[in-house]
């Protein structure tokens, strides 16, 4: 069946999951444009507006995931689903968690990566 | 289609079930010239829930009444409760944003004060917090994010067993039943309904058994084709409705009972349930079984042939309550029902209309078929009918698109199948050929075991090191939480380094090697991401593990369910995770090795986990397969020397023994000495 591909946004400063979840997206034939923090995100936005972002909740010396997915969400209308290696407890202690995104827990297998990018992009579709 | 999302709808009903319309009265009564204070509360809350099952709104404005008294009064636990209560309104309402916000209301006052862990009413607002984890579980499940539900669920059952929180644990192993079914895990889906039926009788909840005889009742009928016997069920759980003057539950089990005769042929029997369905859920002005009660007298009417005017009226009333609560989801026969009506009357206009709006749902439900006769309906009303020709042409090529990309789909499907023979093919001359290359491999498989090593190692000494920390300070708690953060971190990294350079190997026996690494990685990976930190020792779960083990690697081998299917066979047992580690990698092993020998050549069969307590203490693993069995997999001897020797040093590890059973298939036993519970 035809698949519509997406533009997705994909904010990561782990060089290598970055580069591997890039490929990964592209092998299904979405674009993917890339940035290491909020700042780059937002500048990368400019240029190619997303249906879906994929963040984390913290970026070093950046600004934190949750206000850029306002943001993305807000102003771009994009729909969000955040990565994190932040354990369960941590995320309970946080209301903002509740929130209505995805979230992958790293270490995450291949196999929920890509359930997860599922119904994300179904939501990005809606 | 979810008719059985309606069943969760009884959340605490059976505290309100005693009740009689007297009580209701002198209730109402007295709580108005109660002075403020916690007695008040008391009746307030118990008003509230007597009227969630009869009247919504009256409930929530006893909610409210509830918010306002125990601000004023400054009792945060009554508060935190009221929150959610509200939440649950909300969702039986489908009000999901509202919902979501009280959740997280309720979530934040529980938390403070599970911090604060207040010795006189611990109980309850542990009890409290799960429930409210319990109810988000039920958010996502409404809104069918279903991954989102089961994590939230298993967290719910995790802290009702811990806690000994039995109303919470209960409630989300029978919503996880169901998640279960819809994913066609029908044992699993049984064992938590089971589960949930004994600590609902252990609760003496009629309701909740009740509910466990619905669900047992609907696998029985929906998809093992008894449904004489879940009549029986359903008469039974009727039974408890009636005593409990449960309303909205005795209309639900109404539906089931319809369906159950419907199935049977019985359709008058059908009909007459439908219909009672219909009335309860009317006059308890319920949307969501109103939509689910109209569609199936829509389909029964249509499958009788009725009076046009009578499936005209009922498609339209099923269409009117689905589009005003937004349950799209089954909506598209409905309005191609409409349109069907509508062309034999000759009112092309609102045909067309019905169609159009069919055709994007039908699309969304991947029902590509039905897509397809819609799109040609459309065709013809435009070309014969209304003579629009540019519609006319569009619906034609829509049509042609979509059976183009069905057959498409089809043809590329054997090609990628003979494609995949071919490459197989080609893999084992090469192997053949190619003992160099293999010898070379080894150095890799050495690479990737240093890693792997290393890897456990630095878990391991990470999370003693953790352990270490806690006894002394809480407030190093932070730092404890940084290092679990750069350990899951780091596993991510290891994963996708693996993945990586897996995409630069040509080298097929080198391929395989790696990716045998990744399965690794991944099987270590879920225990850190399944990982509960928040006691002292540090708990895997490993019913919820070994599922989603057991799912990656059917996935990593591209088998489907229906080639290979998993079947588990677990007790409910927390490890350590010193223990999980070795135990999670001596399972992924012997699993890998059945789905990679024993179904060759697209052979069907199933591979057995299961995980037990014998009587004299030991922990016994047993990893089994029907599949070709050891003589006639040639390749097992070679090509699995690295696995074997990792499941031989793993098994010492926790003093166990790896016994190959005689018999079909290939079978291997290890009892565990040297274990250790969490």
């Amino acid at each position: 069946m035809p698949m519509v591909p997406l533009k997705i946004l994909l904010v990561e400063d782990e060089p290598l999951v970055a580069l591997d979840l890039k490929l990964e997206l592209e092998q299904a034939g979405h674009r993917v444009a890339t940035a290491t923090d909020a700042g780059t995100a937002l500048r990368a936005c400019g240029e190619q507006v997303p249906d879906l972002a994929i963040l984390n909740f913290r970026y070093a010396n950046s600004m934190d995931g949750m206000l850029l997915a306002e943001i993305l969400q807000s102003q771009y209308l994009a729909s969000v689903l955040f990565i994190t290696g932040a354990s369960w407890e941590y995320m309970e202690e946080s209301a903002y968690f509740y929130a209505d995104h995805s979230v992958l827990y790293k270490p995450f297998t291949k196999l929920q990566f890509r359930t997860a990018m599922k119904s994300a992009l179904e939501r990005a579709r809606k | 289609m979810k008719p059985i999302l309606l069943l969760l709808l009884s959340i605490f009903t059976w505290v309100g079930a005693i009740a009689q319309p007297a009580t209701f009265d002198s209730l109402q009564a007295a709580v108005v010239r109660m002075p403020n204070g916690p007695e008040k509360i008391e009746v307030l809350n118990q008003l509230l829930k007597l009227y969630l099952n009869s009247d919504l709104d009256k409930s929530r404005s006893y909610a409210y009444q509830v918010v306002d008294l125990s601000k004023k009064t400054g009792n945060r636990l009554a508060l935190a409760t009221a929150y959610k209560d509200i939440g649950v309104i909300h969702l039986i309402s489908a009000a999901y944003d509202s919902a979501g916000y009280y959740n997280r209301l309720a979530l934040k006052e529980y938390n403070q004060f599970l911090k604060k862990n207040t010795g006189a009413d611990l109980a309850k607002i542990q009890e409290g917090y799960a429930g409210t984890v319990s109810n988000i579980g039920n958010w996502h499940y409404y809104q069918s994010t279903l991954d989102s539900a089961v994590i939230y669920h298993q967290r719910a059952v995790e802290l009702g067993r811990k806690w000994g929180a039995d109303k919470p644990k209960a409630n989300s192993l029978s919503t996880l039943a169901y998640i279960y079914l819809d994913q066609s895990k029908y044992e699993q889906a049984i064992e938590m309904h089971l589960e949930a039926l004994r600590t609902f009788e252990k609760m003496d909840n009629p309701d909740g058994i009740s509910r466990s005889y619905q669900g047992i009742g609907e696998i029985n009928c929906e998809y093992l084709n008894k449904c004489e016997q879940a009549l029986e069920y359903y008469r039974e759980s009727l039974k408890i409705k009636k005593e409990l003057g449960s309303e909205r539950g005795m209309a639900y089990v109404f539906r089931l009972i319809g369906g159950a005769y419907e199935k049977l042929s019985a359709i008058d029997s059908a009909l007459y349930y439908y219909e009672k369905t219909v009335a309860l859920a009317e006059k308890l002005n319920d949307k969501r079984l109103l939509v689910d009660g109209y569609s199936a007298l829509a389909a029964v009417a249509e499958t009788l042939g009725r009076p046009e005017e009578e499936r005209l009226a009922l498609h339209l009333k099923y269409i009117g309550v689905a589009e005003e609560i937004g349950r799209l989801d089954g909506l598209f026969v409905g309005y191609s029902s409409l349109g069907d009506i509508y062309q034999k009357r000759g009112d092309f206009e609102k045909a067309a209309a019905y169609y159009q709006k069919a055709a994007p749902l039908a699309e969304n439900q991947k029902n590509y078929g039905f897509l397809e006769r819609l799109y040609f309906k459309q065709y013809n009303i435009y070309k014969d009918h209304l003579l629009d020709e540019s519609n006319a042409l569009a619906a034609l090529e829509a049509y042609l698109v979509n059976h183009d990309s069905v057959s498409n789909a089809i043809k590329f499907q054997a090609v990628e199948d003979i494609s995949a023979r071919y490459e197989t093919e080609k893999k084992e001359m090469l192997i053949a050929e190619q003992q160099e290359a293999i010898r070379q491999g080894r150095i890799r498989f050495g690479l990737i075991a240093c890693m792997l090593v290393l890897a456990v190692g630095v878990g391991g000494l990470l999370f003693r090191l953790t352990r270490q920390l806690r006894q002394r300070n809480e407030e190093k708690e932070v730092l404890i939480k940084e290092i679990h953060h750069r350990v899951k971190n780091n596993l991510q990294v290891l994963s996708s380094l693996l993945h990586l350079q897996s995409r630069y190997i040509q080298d097929g026996a080198a391929l395989d090697a790696v990716r045998e690494g990744q399965n690794r990685v991944e099987a270590m990976g879920l225990i850190h991401q399944k990982l509960y930190m928040g006691d002292n020792p540090v708990a895997v779960e490993m019913q919820g593990y070994l599922y989603q083990l057991g799912d990656t690697l059917l996935d990593a081998f591209r088998l489907h369910d229906d080639q290979v299917e998993i079947v588990y066979h677990l007790e409910p047992l927390y490890l350590d995770v010193d223990t999980a580690i070795p135990m999670g990698l001596i399972i992924n092993e012997l699993v890998a090795n059945s789905l990679k020998y024993a179904f060759p050549h697209g052979r069907r069969g199933r591979v057995e986990i299961s995980l037990w307590k014998n009587p004299s203490g030991k922990l016994c693993l047993k990893v089994a397969d029907n599949g070709v069995g050891k003589a006639a997999a040639p390749d097992l001897k070679n090509s699995t020397s690295f696995g074997t020797s990792l499941v031989q040093i793993l098994s010492k590890k926790l003093k166990g023994t790896p016994q190959v059973l005689d018999g079909e298939g290939y079978a291997t036993v290890i009892e565990f000495v040297n274990f250790k519970e969490a």
